[in-house]
This record gives structure tokens, sequence and C-alpha cells, in this order.
């Protein structure tokens, strides 16, 4: 690690502890503010002094999710150099982030096929930024219903690069989910494509094994 | 029918007092901690729907405080509530046996969703465990 990326990961840190910080901060002003708003929406007050507060609780709920957003920024930026350019287990990894979108494949129905990942599949690469884009590939897919829900995984080697494939089952359901994400990011040499065929999705990660 | 009865643990009080309140109005039971060591004590003497924990807390953290009540019933349906959780944070939770990871602040719909499913899921289990126990108790009896 060099001088600046040695810089760089202090004041990461110093950041991500400013940012809990205010994170709670804005999570407790966030849950007084819906406290007062319950308020009026259970006694049902209509004077114009209730409605003028009303719109001051609005207010002060916009200003929360400014803060929110910001928050949310502070913390992909403090993130960044977690594991910079980090040697791991591509099969592992990719196991972990599905074991931690159950959440969201539970309440969709949503069924994993994994296959050959016990295979070790080593790619050096900033892991922060690939479970970012394993993150957001895995909501897109969520955002549709599907009447057999099953996504299939699987890891090949191809030359220098690993390819994760992802396929769903149920083309049928997938009328309409015509956005093409195609998504480099050539400083860590991610390059995430949605392609789309009649019978079904896939998306490559193509994490380029270079040090 | 019973009320939703569910444990929030945080060290901040003023976030925790008015998320117990709004809880509270609709119809939820909620008990509420300062820190791991009092959860785990009410966790001992009390069965929750749900328990939500927040990660960072000063004595016993989020994990510790998790693996603590496990230990004692493993049934429990523990989530972790936070704003800084890493992803190497989240798998460990999630491996240990917390049933999700919920970043803090959460929408009120979306813990209510949660607290919905919790509630299904400790009644199966509950069901589960009465029908064993009827089962066990007939094979004793020879039937």
């Amino acid at each position: 690690m060099d001088k600046f990326d040695e810089e760089l990961l202090f004041v990461n840190k110093i950041i991500s502890g400013v940012t809990h910080e205010l994170n709670n901060i804005f999570s407790t002003l966030n849950e007084i503010a819906g406290s007062l708003e319950d308020y009026f929406d259970f006694h049902q007050e209509n004077s114009i002094a209730s409605e003028n507060i009303k719109k001051k609780i609005n207010k002060i709920q916009l200003q929360i999710d400014r803060g929110k957003n910001l928050i949310k920024a502070f913390n992909q930026f403090s993130h960044q150099t977690d594991s910079t350019s980090k040697t791991f287990n591509l099969s592992d990894f990719i196991q972990q982030t599905i074991l931690l979108h159950r959440y969201f494949a539970n309440q969709k129905g949503v069924k994993f096929e994994i296959d050959n990942l016990d295979v070790p599949a080593y790619v050096t690469c900033n892991e922060f930024q690939l479970s970012f884009t394993i993150h957001k590939i895995l909501l897109e897919i969520f955002k549709y219903q599907f009447e057999t829900p099953t996504i299939e995984i699987k890891i090949q080697k191809e030359g220098i690069e690993f390819r994760a494939n992802v396929s769903l089952n149920d083309p049928a359901e997938l009328e309409g989910f015509t956005k093409d994400l195609n998504e480099t990011v050539s400083e860590w040499k991610i390059i995430c494509q949605f392609s789309f065929t009649n019978s079904l999705i896939k998306f490559h990660i193509i994490v380029s094994n270079w040090s | 029918m019973t009320k939703p009865k569910v444990l929030i643990v945080d060290d901040e009080v003023d976030f925790l007092e008015a998320l117990a309140e709004r809880l509270s109005s609709r119809g939820i039971e909620v008990h509420t901690a300062n820190d791991g060591i009092t959860a785990v004590k009410l966790a001992s003497k009390e069965k929750f729907h749900a328990i939500f924990l927040d990660f960072a807390m000063p004595g016993l953290n989020g994990i510790e405080t998790l693996k603590l009540i496990l230990s004692q019933n493993p049934n429990a349906l523990i989530y972790l509530l936070t704003g800084k959780a890493s992803l190497k944070d989240g798998v460990e939770a999630i491996k240990l046996g917390a049933k999700d990871v919920l970043e803090k602040p959460i929408e009120l719909n979306q813990l209510l969703d949660v607290i919905e499913r919790a509630e299904t899921e400790f009644t199966i289990q509950l069901e589960q465990q009465i029908k064993e126990s009827i089962s066990s108790i007939l094979r004793t009896k020879g039937w």
C-alpha cells in the first residue's frame, strides 16, 4: 500500500466514523418526526395550527431525507478502500452476497440454484465495488414478479477472466424488462453487462484478474 | 389474538423511545433495552416474536448480544439493525443465526412487514414444538 492509499484509508476511516454518528442523529430525528406525524394522524387534528405544524414536519422530513442521501454517499465513499484490489475467492464471495439477499429473495419467493461454486475462483479486484455491482443486479431482478422463480448462478473461467453467469428460468414474465444497463468501472476493471435473449436473461460480471 | 411482542435494543435512547412509541401506537407490544446485557436478561425471561439489535453498542455489541441470546434460545428471531455494517459484519451475523440485517434508518412500513413475518414464523415454530411434544408423549404411551 503506498502513502496515498494509506492516507485515503485514514480519511475513509474518519468519514466512516463521522457518518455513523450522523446516521444515528438522522435516524433519531426521523423517528421523532414520524412520532409527531402519527400524533396528528391518530388524533385527527384539523385546525389551521395543526395543518401548519404538519407542513413544518414535512419540511423536517425533507431535510432528513437530504441528510440520509448524504450519509449514503459518505458510506459509499468510506467503504471504497475497505478492500482495495484484494485477492479473494469469487465463489465464496458470491455465496456470501447471496446470503445477504435472503431478505429480498424471501419476499419474492425466489430460489437460488448455485452450480459449481465449490471450485475456488481467485480474483483480484475491489471487493466493495464487486459486491455493490452484484447487489444492484440482484435488486434489478427482484423488481420483477416471476411464476416459478429460480436464479441459476455459475462461475466459469475464461482466459484470464472469471465470468459469473446468472440466468432466470421464467421468460414469460419478463416482458418490459428492457433496461439495458452497461456499466464499466474502469478503475477496478469490473464490467457489468445485462444481455437479453428471448429465453433468458444473463449477466456477466467480468473481473479482470490483474494486479 | 395476542399482540406481536418485540424487543428493540439500541444505545440511542431518543431513537429507541420514538420508535417504541410509533410501534406501540400500531398495536405492537414493545420492550426496550439500552444495552446488550439488559437485552440478554430480558430475552431469557420472556419470549419475543422478534428481537431487533443495534450493531454498534458500547459494552456488548450486536454480534455478541446475538450470540448470547441464541445460546439461550436457538429459535429466537433476531434482526440486526444498523447504519454502518460492512458486508463482512452482515455475513457474520447471518451465519451466526440472525434472520436479517436491516439498514437504519428503516422505513416504518418495512419494519412492520418484518414484524408481521416474524410473528408468522414464531407461530409456525410454536405449532411445530407443540406437535413434537404431543408426538413424544404419544410415543411414550406406546401409541
